[in-house]
């Protein structure tokens, strides 16, 4: 053994002692054995502060076990750099680097402690009666960077996040004596079992225990149950896994970590149980009294654990302070130790020793009916307690042990945190002193300790009837099942007396009920003496409960305390829901493989791969599409490219991807109806080949949408939306027909993907097509505005479209997506001859600007209706009805002047201004009477151009207005909404 | 350990998208896929079809695509009510992955929140593959397909590459 491995036992432990492994902690060299957690390796090697307080940046060491033991935070260092880790729960690896959290510049030499000197100054609620002037910003950075946890790395780790589903019969949460054993009754029943616990071994309790099962180890126990779990093909084991979530649906988010995190790091499993048990067992409670924080102050079990399971003596001569029986159980592990037991100072005064303490302790000092009122320490580390008991005629007296380690034990807490995430209820049961599951309201069952069962024997019991209850209520019959004979120490008689606090709360006492948090009783009283005395306000004032601990140790000491002080029954004063996570989880394991360039969804046309390969910026198109925004050439400004492209549309043929919009075929013998009903303009009588313009409104009467909605033949319409509003428009159009509309015979399938789309635009787009290798008519008698064809171009088949974004003539031209590419390449070859010229969306930006089309997101925003767009031609009088309709009309009566579209010339020509700039008059800047939805330079009137809202803006053309870009007034003419081709020549040539 | 399992592109198929209002889809299936046809014989000696019922109104017909003609014009003359069922081809709208291997399930398992437990050879759904609405179907203990959104299909491709990386521990 290391010489450094001070604290390690000559025998005992599962620990690998032929694997030891090097670690670093705080920059310190340290060895500890395959098997161990970081938090056992420093004690084994005599580390005593692992981390600083949370508030106070008083020194932290191990006081709990596993996620209980919220003051072991640490932060872990290298490639997968993570804070708030907890050394309790971190497997030792080689070469693992950790640093302590809160604290500078050393953990054994923090500035952060004067906090402590400033304590009586600084109690609960302090910040929010402190910090008022100027304002709490002011002091925000200096607070969060002198209280708090770890620093989130600066770089993404190198390893992966993960996460999945699963689905099973039966979901076992915990696998110690309860969940092991639930878990193979259903296991061997045949039900799809899974069990998920947060340690790395299984076995909860048992492993530290020496009760003995079928007269074996408890381990051997736990060895064979696990082994035969494990030969079970319907049956999957989740160890080093928390489930941190129990949502709605009987779903169980479960968060699994790699030991040792390289290529992967964690994974999420969201499962879907047909039912839950609950075996989370009970989690140690701590006493509060007088520094019940300082190194060297443990719970019993986690005593047990370190002497049990790692083999480490966390000290040298101990004091027991308890209030209940089971705490009893640590008396063979501190011998077996050789740990001097100084005292036992138990709060009961009706305790038999004999059966507790056996006769091999008979020269122990036992103090009943008495309590530590506070810890002495020395340095960092605990030197002895001042104990208050009663000499045999009832007298008060004081006295002084010196120890080096105090187990404490102040009953258990039943982990009852994802039953109440289930939204079960809870009781406060008498027997336990502690609130245990009451009413489920999911498919959840529990069993073991969370019951307030604590005895082995019991657990076992209760985890078989659980289990074939669960089993039953999914038509399962549960196999017969035999369960192991419990011997040696088996706690069967819990008595515990409902001692909370053996401090008054004053104000310079740190008696700490969360240790998380840095909350003290004094902070308790003080809430309530301010009038926080329901446990919700309670809670947030002071923050017990939350942060790490979320009431694991904390609250039913917080709720003892606060019932002490209401004078009332904990019972009254309740508990506070807990809510997800149980424990930290990292974001990375909630995104899972969700980061960098897959951090959304995204979606590629055919010719993506060749408009990158041409220059082309991708831009963020909606509904996860990308588009080109522009093509860059060598050498030229965004700008450049920008008026190049513009140029070529106007004056010979552009072309452009406009595959991402919206396609849905409409058949049925109510198609007429109900493009009736979702647009304003009437779509009766449309002929086969014919389209028409609509635009769709929402139930508030708003504009939605709009489009082209073209009749392909007798039966099959094609209709066609804006790129981004095309996944709205189908849950619209679902709803409608399933739910609003069920009457309507009407099938629609949505096919954007379905077809590629080259648009084809400019003023020699049709003599470019007309030498194409096609059997299409292009001329304007056949093919006129507004029209649709089909046909073949160089052996592809087509659908040719009549429509124009541009103001040019333009022919929109689909083809199954799989010769997108092909047909491109093809229109790109022949169009060299005129020059043709990719387009991108900035430029199309710009043409429909200087034509005055409607862009969803810049005029459509959401609160305009077809009139306030000058499109009120296109509601239709004939119409009963459309959707909106009647909204438009109420909404028009009681508000007749609205903001309407308008042109805008800045009188400035060369002067560009930001759209959403607020149009408002210069004496009534916060009256805003519109914005500038866009400004364009337009290449072709070569000065700038823009759209807007403006109040009342048809009636006010010829006038000048402000917009106020960046606080700077500009000046404004307004003019009509169209700048090019008033008349439409050009696209309908 | 890696998980064992083969991501591979399927090849383009013809695919069509009948949708109706029941029951007519029960008594298209059944002309269309009636023995005693006519022409019967001369379609079924060259097209293998596949049906993947979706749901009581939705069914896909895939077939190879060299075999679209064939089965879009048998689809169109079997529909003897074009006003209340839909056939779309739809060859061009989806694309297909194909997941092989002991731990196809496992991996599919990040993509898809269905019981795959419970899914049985020959089922198919439309469901969310990594969120994005596609079609599952499974043809044998170890083989399943994912139809996707062609759009999207780079994006689904990545990210099942990813989840089948490694597994973290021993999951008995």
């Amino acid at each position: 053994m290391s010489r450094a491995n001070s604290k390690r036992l000559e025998f005992g432990g599962y620990i690998d002692r032929t694997q030891s492994l090097q670690f670093k902690f705080n920059g310190r060299d340290y060895v500890g054995f395959q098997g161990d957690t970081l938090a056992s390796a420093l004690m084994a090697n005599g580390v005593n502060v692992l981390s600083r307080s949370f508030k106070y940046h008083r020194p932290r060491g191990i006081q709990n076990r596993g996620y209980a033991d919220v003051t072991s935070l640490i932060q872990i260092a290298g490639i997968n750099e993570s804070p708030n880790i907890l050394a309790s729960v971190q497997p030792l690896y080689e070469g693992l680097e950790a640093s302590s959290v809160n604290c500078w510049p050393s953990v054994s030499f923090d500035i952060g402690s004067i906090f402590g000197a400033f304590s009586p100054i600084l109690p609960v609620g302090f910040y929010y009666k402190t910090f008022m002037w100027p304002n709490w910003h002011a002091f925000e950075p200096l607070i969060r960077r002198a209280a708090g946890f770890g620093k989130a790395p600066r770089r993404a780790p190198a390893g992966q996040f993960l996460s999945r589903f699963d689905h099973c019969d039966i979901l076992v949460i915990g696998a110690g004596p309860a969940g092991l054993m639930a878990a193979l009754t259903a296991a061997k029943s045949g039900a799809r079992t899974m069990i998920v616990d947060e340690m790395t071994q299984p076995g909860g309790s048992l492993l530290y225990s020496k009760s003995e099962l079928e007269g074996r180890f408890a381990i051997d126990w736990i060895a064979r149950t696990v082994d035969e779990l494990k030969s079970m093909d319907h049956v999957t084991c989740l160890w080093n896994s928390t489930a941190w979530g129990y949502q709605e649906g009987n779903m169980v988010c479960v968060s699994e970590r790699a030991p040792i995190p390289e290529e992967l790091i964690s994974r999420n499993w969201k499962i879907w149980a047909k039912q839950v048990i609950l075996a989370t067992g009970a989690i140690e409670r701590p006493i509060v009294f007088e520094n019940n924080d300082v190194p060297g102050v443990m719970l019993c079990s986690a005593v047990m654990e370190a002497v049990q399971t790692y083999g480490v003596a966390p000290g040298t001569r101990a004091v027991l302070f308890t209030n209940n029986s089971s705490a009893y159980e640590i008396l063979p592990y501190l011998r077996a130790a050789d740990i001097e037991l100084a005292a036992i100072v138990d709060t009961r005064s009706d305790v038999e020793l004999d059966t507790v303490i056996g006769k091999d302790n008979s020269s122990v000092e036992v103090l009943l009916g008495a309590s530590i009122q506070l810890v002495i320490r020395a340095g960092k580390r605990v030197k002895g307690v001042v104990v208050h008991a009663q000499d045999s005629s009832g007298k008060e007296k004081k006295g002084k042990i010196e120890c080096d380690l105090v187990c404490v034990s102040g009953g258990w807490n039943p982990s009852v945190h994802l039953f109440s995430q289930s939204r079960g209820t809870l009781r406060y049961d008498d027997n336990i002193a502690s609130f245990v599951p009451d009413q489920a309201v999911q498919a959840t069952h529990c069993a073991g300790a969370i019951t307030g069962e604590m005895s082995v024997a019991g657990c076992l019991k209760s985890a078989v009837n659980t289990g074939s209850k669960a089993l039953s209520r999914i038509g399962i019959q549960a196999a017969p099942i035999s369960i192991p004979e419990v011997s040696n120490g088996d706690h069967t008689d819990y008595q515990v007396d409902p001692f909370w606090s053996s401090t008054a709360g004053y104000k310079r006492v740190k008696a700490f009920v969360d240790f998380a948090g840095d909350v003290t009783v004094f902070d308790l009283k003080l809430a309530i003496q301010e009038g926080f005395d329901e446990i919700e306000h309670l809670k947030r004032y002071t923050t017990t409960g939350m942060g790490l601990d979320q009431g694991k140790t904390a609250n039913v000491n917080a709720i003892g305390i606060i019932a002490f002080h209401l004078d009332c029954h904990p019972s009254e004063v309740g508990t506070t829901t807990f809510r997800p996570p149980y424990t930290p989880v990292e974001f990375g394991s909630i995104a899972g493989s969700q980061t960098g360039d897959v951090v959304l969804p995204y979606r590629h046309t055919p010719m993506t791969d060749w408009h990158r390969a041409h220059g082309a910026v991708m831009y963020e198109a909606g509904a996860r599409w990308r588009r080109p925004g522009y093509y860059q050439m060598e050498g030229e400004s965004m700008n450049e490219a920008i008026n190049r492209e513009c140029y070529a549309v106007r004056n010979h043929v552009g072309i452009y991807d406009g595959s991402p919009l919206g396609k849905f075929i409409i058949r049925g013998e109510d198609t007429e109806k109900l493009l009736n009903l979702i647009y304003t303009n009437s779509f009766s009588g449309l002929k086969p080949g014919q389209g028409k313009y609509g635009l769709m409104l929402n139930e508030e009467g708003l504009v939605f949408d709009d489009g082209v909605t073209f009749r392909i033949d007798d039966d099959q319409y094609l209709l066609s939306c804006s790129t981004g509003g095309a996944p709205a428009v189908e849950r619209k159009l679902d709803k409608f027909i399933n739910v609003e509309c069920p009457e309507l015979n009407v099938i629609i399938t949505p096919v954007t993907s379905q077809w590629a789309n080259a648009t084809v635009c400019g003023p020699l787009a049709r003599q470019m097509l007309q030498s194409t290798e096609s059997d299409i008519d292009w001329s304007r008698e056949v093919l006129p505005f507004m029209h649709v064809v089909e046909g073949i171009i160089a052996g592809m088949p087509v659908r040719v479209f009549r429509v124009s974004f541009t103001g040019e003539l333009s022919y929109e031209i689909n083809t199954p997506s799989r010769y997108g590419l092909k047909l491109w390449r093809y229109l790109i070859e022949v169009g060299q001859n005129w020059d043709i010229c990719p387009v991108g969306s900035e430029a199309n930006h710009v043409l429909r600007v200087e034509k005055g089309f409607l862009s969803l997101a810049h005029e459509v925003d959401g609160i305009v209706d077809p009139i306030d767009l000058g499109h009120g031609w296109m509601v239709s009088r004939n119409k009963n009805d459309f959707i909106g309709k009647r909204s438009m009309e109420i909404r028009r009566q009681s508000q007749p002047i609205r903001q309407e579209l308008i042109g805008l010339l800045p009188k400035d020509s060369n002067q560009l201004i930001s759209e959403g700039a607020p149009i408002a008059p210069e004496d009534k800047q916060a009256l805003s009477e519109g914005f500038v939805s866009a400004c364009v330079w337009s290449g072709v009137l070569e000065r700038t151009i823009a759209l807007g809202l403006l109040t009342d803006g048809r009636s006010r053309i010829g006038e000048t207005v402000l917009a106020w870009d960046q606080g700077e007034p500009l000046s404004l003419e307004v003019t009509r909404p169209i700048f090019y081709d008033a008349e439409g020549i050009r696209l309908r040539m | 350990m890696g998980y064992s399992v083969e991501i591979t592109p399927m090849d383009q198929e013809a695919i069509l998208d009948v949708r109706c209002i029941t029951p007519l889809l029960d008594d298209f299936v059944a002309r269309f896929t009636m023995e005693d046809s006519p022409d019967t014989d001369e379609f079924f000696s060259f097209v293998e079809l596949k049906i993947l019922r979706l749901g009581p109104r939705r069914i896909l017909i895939r077939s190879s695509l060299n075999e679209e003609y064939q089965i879009e014009y048998r689809a169109v003359s079997c529909n003897s009510d074009p006003q209340n069922l839909s056939v779309v081809n739809v060859s061009d709208l989806y694309l297909g992955i194909q997941l092989t291997g002991t731990d196809a399930l496992e991996v599919l398992a990040h993509a898809v929140p269905l019981n795959l437990h419970e899914f049985a050879i020959g089922d198919a759904t439309s469901t969310a593959i990594f969120s994005i609405a596609g079609i599952v179907t499974r043809f044998d203990e170890e083989s399943f397909s994912l139809y996707i959104d062609r759009s999207y299909f780079d994006y689904v491709w990545y990210r099942l590459h990813i989840c089948g990386l490694k597994d973290l521990n021993d999951h008995g």
